[in-house]
């Protein structure tokens, strides 16, 4: 019989348990920052200015103007020039004081989840370390925040470090291919076991295989992704699998689209989004108030959420373009049709008179439609004329 | 405002506890109580005053857990629930590695970790943060009596795992 834990036991187990956690300390806690109601305006207007340019940037805009807005210099000018019309840019936040230990929540949220390869730099400061913002202040990193760090992936920058794949131009080629192989009976395992070894052999891999070993029609489909440098020649070995009389190609198939432009038109805006969100959280790290934090914060989240996505897109390019896709189908030869032997005569004698036979009555189903039809008539007429002869009777009577 | 202020600046080592013992996680139980107390300030004026409102900081605390614990749910396509010691152990700091000197702690932890969250969370509401039922059925949004239901079904789990029952003894227990 099982009793119940006291109520007492679980509060202390559950208190014991919770002291496992250690509670972190609250950065600016004991050192809040006073509120200057011109830096609000002054902020929002250098968050407004930076968003119309990593919006025109983004959007593939005005060019040359991604030196302009993304360099740290052309931010004094936005920070000096006032708030005049920019009052969008904040609108619908809670505006007032941030309480010191509130301050140091934003902060501490906003700078682990966007920059946690970089060293921490205090309660506020949410610059990349690599490129210091002057006036920016840094600290020594907190504790936790650096384990932390230590353990999260590096956020993507945008300079892509993918490797070429193999064109001394840098062109980025997306190849596929195919190859059809009829084989002789009994061989489709042994070809598909030599196409799968090509793959590796080429420094590739299968990605995909299906095959049907069992039945009338066996067949496999194997599909290798190898590196584009290799496609011909592999393709090439691929065709020599069914050389000695093994088989032959039934069909080849190759084509290539160059991604080249597209590829780097992504980098570009994933450098250009970069660099626009490093500037927004340069502006978050001179936030003073919860209205501040949480207006530039969704800017944060908007270019991130952009970068995500591009680099995505970019990652399966540059997949796509470092390994071609050969899919090769093998088959065996098809059965050759068994021809009709020539029957003896009175073979032959039967087969006419069944067949005849046959015809007649088919012949009679099918005409017996009209032999009614005719007969119907036949009958109506018949009964039309006798009745006329009577009445034509009685008259001459 | 101060007064707010103060107020959270003083529940928020119990807050972040909660949130551990909820997502088993301090990295996202800090993230979550950040998130929960940004949220209390920017709703500052409806929060309740009295005794209340004790019960609707944890409702925005307990909120913000399960909005994490849904995310994760749907980013692994599996219950975080079912996360194993080995999985938490490779977080970085996590209370596991502080504990392999306190036992006590580790048991209670994976006990824990076992119950569901509709158990976990009012038996840590209960036990822990020390709200009444009324309190923990304002907090969870739900009627008293399914709490005191849940309590008593989370209780009786815990009373039956055995890394507990070597921390109690049976003097201890009780009906």
């Amino acid at each position: 019989m099982n009793q119940m834990l006291s109520d007492e036991e679980l509060t202390r187990l559950l208190g014991d348990a919770a002291e496992a956690y250690p509670v972190p300390e609250v950065p600016a806690l004991d050192h809040p920052q006073p509120v200057r109601r011109k830096a609000v305006w002054l902020t929002a207007a250098a968050a407004a200015a930076v968003v119309v340019a990593a919006v025109l940037l983004s959007n593939g805009g005005v060019p040359g103007l991604s030196n302009k807005v993304v360099q740290p210099a052309s931010l004094s000018p936005a920070y000096g020039s006032g708030g005049g019309g920019t009052t969008g840019t904040t609108g619908g936040t809670s505006g007032g004081a941030l309480p010191g230990n509130f301050a140091g929540v934003g902060g501490t949220l906003t700078r682990e989840k966007y920059a946690p390869a970089l060293p921490s730099a205090g309660a506020l400061s949410f610059g990349p370390a690599a490129a210091p913002v002057a006036g920016v202040p840094v600290a020594a990193p907190a504790p936790l925040v650096a384990a932390r760090d230590a353990a999260a992936p590096p956020v993507a920058t945008g300079a892509s470090t993918q490797a070429d794949p193999g064109f001394a131009d840098g062109a980025r080629i997306v190849q596929t291919g195919s190859v059809g192989l009829v084989v002789e009976k009994g061989k489709v395992s042994s070809v598909t076991v030599r196409v799968r070894a090509l793959a590796g052999a080429a420094g590739g891999y299968v990605s995909d295989e299906q095959s049907t070993e069992i039945g009338q029609d066996p067949t496999a489909t194997v599909t290798l992704r190898i590196p584009v440098k290799a496609f011909d020649k592999v393709v090439t070995a691929v065709r020599g699998t069914v050389g000695q009389g093994i088989g032959k190609v039934e069909s080849s198939t190759s084509s290539a689209a160059d991604v080249t432009a597209q590829y780097a038109d992504l980098q570009a805006q994933v450098q250009s989004l970069t660099a626009a969100r490093n500037r927004f959280l340069t502006i978050l790290s001179r936030a003073n108030t919860i209205g501040e934090t949480l207006s530039v914060q969704q800017r944060v989240d908007d270019v991130q959420a952009r970068i995500d996505r591009l680099e995505g897109q970019r990652r399966v390019l540059a997949k796509q373009s470092d390994l071609a896709t050969l899919t090769v189908t093998v088959s065996e030869k098809p059965k050759a049709v068994k021809e009709a032997s020539t029957p003896s005569g009175l073979s032959r004698s039967w087969d006419r008179a069944t067949h005849g036979f046959t015809s007649g009555v088919e012949s009679l189903i099918a005409h017996s439609g009209r032999a009614l039809l005719a007969l119907i008539v036949a009958v109506v007429g018949l009964l039309v004329l006798r009745l006329g002869w009577r009445l034509a009777r009685r008259r001459l009577i | 405002m101060d007064d707010l202020d103060a107020w959270l600046k003083r529940d928020y080592a119990t807050a972040y506890r909660t949130a551990c013992l909820v997502l088993r996680d301090p990295i996202e139980a800090q993230d979550a109580v950040q998130e929960a107390f940004l949220r209390v300030w920017r709703f500052r004026d409806s929060v309740p005053a009295g005794e209340a409102r004790k019960a609707w900081l944890y409702r925005v605390v307990v909120n913000a857990c399960m909005s994490r614990l849904r995310a994760e749910k749907s980013r692994t396509g599996k219950d975080s629930g079912d996360l194993g010691l080995e999985t938490l152990a490779d977080a970085s700091p996590t209370p596991y590695d502080a504990a392999e000197h306190s036992q006590l702690a580790g048991d209670v932890l994976a006990a824990l970790a076992d119950l569901p969250e509709n158990l976990r969370v009012p038996l840590v509401l209960r036990f822990y943060v020390g709200l009444s039922e009324k309190e923990i059925a304002v907090a969870i949004d739900r009627r008293p009596g399914t709490v005191k239901s849940r309590l008593y079904d989370a209780k009786q789990r815990l009373a039956l795992d055995p890394r507990l029952s070597a921390w109690v003894t049976p003097q201890e227990m009780a009906r």
